[in-house]
């Protein structure tokens, strides 16, 4: 009976609606938590997966990648295309060519689990991600683009 | 002039309405085939397939950890639990036994997925019925969770997070202590949805007494995870058949009575505690140790087949696998919980009115990626 | 990420596919070996069903721990009546149904049911086999949720159900022609569109020129 009573006065001096304009009154102190994404680029985690790159050897300059075709194999897009040569030096292989097609690839990762390249893969997920463009022939990266990092838009208000 | 019209002249014609594939509420591209008689609803028939993109066809010609990357793209909310699975079901073909640590480390991105789908959805469902504000903050909370998981696997909605036999890589440095600080923050964040919804006059109003099943209706027709347990109806997978570790871990089934639309709700926020939970014991007891089983990178399991299900945030999510003793599967199965929980929504809309279909559409929490797949 | 490509991947350099076929398929998974994985384990379920049905089951079969049981089509329904609604097997859910397409044998397709138990946490997997052109008996009698899961196996697999209240396609448009899930049904698309990177004398394009290997 109290509960009943106590209840109706609740529901008459609209208590739980100011308890609920209490939560959003509160909210309005609260710092921003909205990163305006193309003003300020967004805190990329380390682990971040953005478009799959190639990557050359940092002390000597080399090319990392040996023409396995892991990645190749790995891919489930169909995305990767390596063409094998042989090394200038004659030992081992490396890619001739290699073309990466970003219309396809789903950013998975796989291509880089099997890199047999250790302990720096040769093909490896970058953290470029703005990939917007006109025309679909620059979703077609050869391999000479595919070592530039990542190549930084300006955006105007 | 006649002036005395027979009665039956004043009644309406039952039309027919379309809502849909691109209403704001479907939450997708779902075609509902509304039956009206004025407002309210007399018949209704999901027309679904809009978003088929044959995966089932497509992993026939995939190699088995190829087939990974697809399932991330069934149910998109909650990738974790497709990936634990699917990962489940492989290891059971091939007998593969996982590394204590990364089991834990599975569920506890899995629950911490729980948490983020079931956030998803209070925010869409509240804002369908006309609670923005729910909307704001539940996305606010979800993002934290979706850091931690970009701290982890590199992605923040298809994970890819798993590997057969295992992790790829390990939990970065700090990660369970940032993990520690959301479960702090949590439960207070949580408080402030019930605060806005929990005893809102207008939320009980628009979710108590719609869509009502009864217990063993909602078993016969397939419903399962809390869509199931709103319903009074105590299954869940994690209990019934324990995978991975879940055995080890105290947590409660919350089950609803009337199951009603607002029974409903409440199971889902009872649910994200008992996450939160689980987490928690995950965090406290995890071991130190590999993260990854010896599998090799081309896996050929024997003949053979299984069926392995999971509880994902919207239900039993099944994978039944068939090999044919090649590196692909030969036949693969996937049973999405939002297609089995879908059939259930005429039989739900049938005697209410058209606003309560969006209410009801919420409230079953249909991903139109795993129902069409 | 480490070891396993020295194990299990093929060797690298890309010498093409071997000719020389093996002679069995040997597994490679790292795990249990076959005679585990095959195991009979005891189930209450088989036991009731042997006991109850032993002219209509077929075979029965384990793997990794869970039975399979191959019924006779002509008795799937008094067979999945009586594990619905028998007070010690009580199998009210029907999870999943599903069809699976083996063109080799004489009874084409298999539908494979997965019956679970809420109440005593049972499971089992049912098969039936039959084959081209014969109906299959539909379950929508006796579980209501087999209604989208039949029309799901009629829209992929052609499998037509007898009794069924409204068998249309529900995933594909009501105008597909074909069933994706058969096995002579192509998995690739367009060949200009997907084999273009696997053709050997395959050329990138010269990206100056657009001139693309397909039509945007």
């Amino acid at each position: 009976m109290t509960n009943r009573i106590w209840g109706f006065i609740k529901s008459v001096l609209l208590i739980e609606l100011l308890i609920g304009l209490s939560v959003t009154l509160r909210n309005q102190f609260r710092p921003h938590t909205t990163v305006e994404y193309p003003r300020e680029t967004p805190n990329l985690k380390p682990r971040f997966r953005g478009i799959p790159r190639l990557r050359k050897n940092p002390e000597t300059g080399e090319d990392l990648c040996v023409g396995c075709l892991l990645c190749e194999k790995a891919c489930p897009d169909d995305c990767i295309k390596v063409v094998p040569e042989k090394r200038p030096d004659g030992k081992g292989k490396q890619a001739a060519k290699f073309i990466i097609n970003y219309e396809r690839c789903c950013f998975c990762g796989l291509c880089v689990d099997p890199c047999p390249t250790k302990p720096l893969t040769a093909i490896y997920m970058s953290h470029d991600f703005e990939l917007a463009s006109e025309s679909r022939t620059k979703f077609y990266y050869p391999m000479n683009n595919l070592y530039e990092g990542a190549q930084i838009k300006e955006y105007s208000r | 002039m006649t002036v005395n019209e027979p009665a039956s002249t004043l009644d309406t014609d039952i039309m027919e309405v379309n809502m849909g594939p691109q209403h704001p509420s479907t939450h997708g591209v779902l075609r509902l085939k509304l039956k009206i008689d004025g407002e309210t609803v007399v018949g209704c028939e999901p027309i679904i397939g809009y978003l088929h993109r044959g995966t089932e066809k497509l992993c026939e010609s995939l190699s088995y950890p190829m087939v990974e990357p697809i399932t991330d793209r069934l149910d998109y909310v909650c990738a974790m639990s497709e990936n634990l699975g699917y990962m489940g079901a492989v290891e059971k073909l091939c007998g593969i036994s996982v590394p204590e640590r990364a089991d834990f480390v599975r569920v506890i991105m899995v629950e911490l997925n729980r948490i983020a789908s079931h956030l998803l959805w209070l925010g869409t469902h509240a804002l369908d019925i006309g609670a923005m504000t729910v909307f704001l903050y539940c996305f606010r909370e979800r993002e934290m969770i979706l850091d931690l998981f970009e701290e982890f696997c590199g992605a923040r909605l298809t994970y890819n997070a798993f590997r057969i036999g295992g992790l790829l890589e390990d939990l970065p440095p700090g990660w369970t202590g940032r993990c520690r600080q959301f479960l702090k923050v949590y439960p207070a964040c949580q408080k402030e949805y019930e605060d806005l919804l929990t005893k809102n006059r207008i939320w009980l109003k628009r979710t108590k007494g719609i869509g009502v099943i009864s217990g063993e209706e909602a078993v016969e027709i397939g419903l399962t995870g809390p869509s199931l347990r709103g319903s009074g109806v105590g299954y869940d997978v994690r209990k019934a058949h324990p995978y991975s570790v879940y055995k080890r871990f105290e947590f409660d089934v919350p089950t609803g009575e009337n199951g009603d639309t607002y029974d409903r709700y409440l199971v889902r926020m009872e649910e994200m505690r008992q996450s939160l939970r689980i987490i928690e014991q995950a965090l406290d007891t995890l071991p130190e140790g590999p993260i990854r089983a010896k599998v090799p990178n081309w896996l050929k399991p024997l003949k053979g087949e299984v069926y392995h299900s999971v509880e994902s945030p919207r239900g039993e999510q099944g994978f039944y696998i068939v090999s044919d003793g090649t590196d692909k599967p030969y036949r693969m199965r996937f049973r999405g919980p939002s297609f089995a929980n879908l059939q259930a929504l005429p039989q739900l809309c049938v005697g209410h009115l058209v606003a309560d279909v969006v209410a009801l559409i919420g409230t079953l929490d249909i991903v139109l990626g795993d129902v069409d797949r | 990420m480490n070891e396993e490509t020295k194990g299990g991947a093929p060797p690298a350099g890309g010498e093409g596919e071997k000719p020389a076929p093996r002679p069995a398929p040997r597994a490679r998974t790292g795990g249990l070996s076959e005679e585990e994985l095959t195991k009979e384990v005891p189930s209450r379920v088989v036991e009731r069903l042997k006991s109850s049905f032993p002219d209509a089951i077929e075979e029965v079969t384990y793997f990794a721990g869970n039975p399979i049981v191959v019924v006779k089509t002509d008795r799937l329904i008094e067979v999945m009546s009586f594990l619905k609604n028998d007070a010690d097997l009580y199998m009210r859910q029907l999870a999943d149904l599903c069809g699976a397409d083996y063109p080799d044998r004489p009874q084409r397709f298999e539908l494979i049911y997965q019956p679970n138990s809420i109440r005593h946490g049972h499971r089992i997997t049912l098969k039936i086999r039959i084959a081209e052109g014969e109906e299959a008996p539909s379950l929508t009698g006796v579980w209501k949720s087999a209604n989208w899961f039949e029309r799901e196996a009629y829209d992929m697999l052609g499998i037509r159900f007898k009794g069924h209240p409204n068998l249309t396609r529900i995933l594909l448009s009501d105008d597909w022609v074909g069933h994706p899930l058969r096995k002579e049904y192509p998995t690739e698309g367009r060949p200009e569109d997907h084999m273009l990177l696997r053709d050997p004398g395959f050329r990138p394009p010269d990206i100056m020129t657009g001139d693309l290997p397909f039509k945007p």
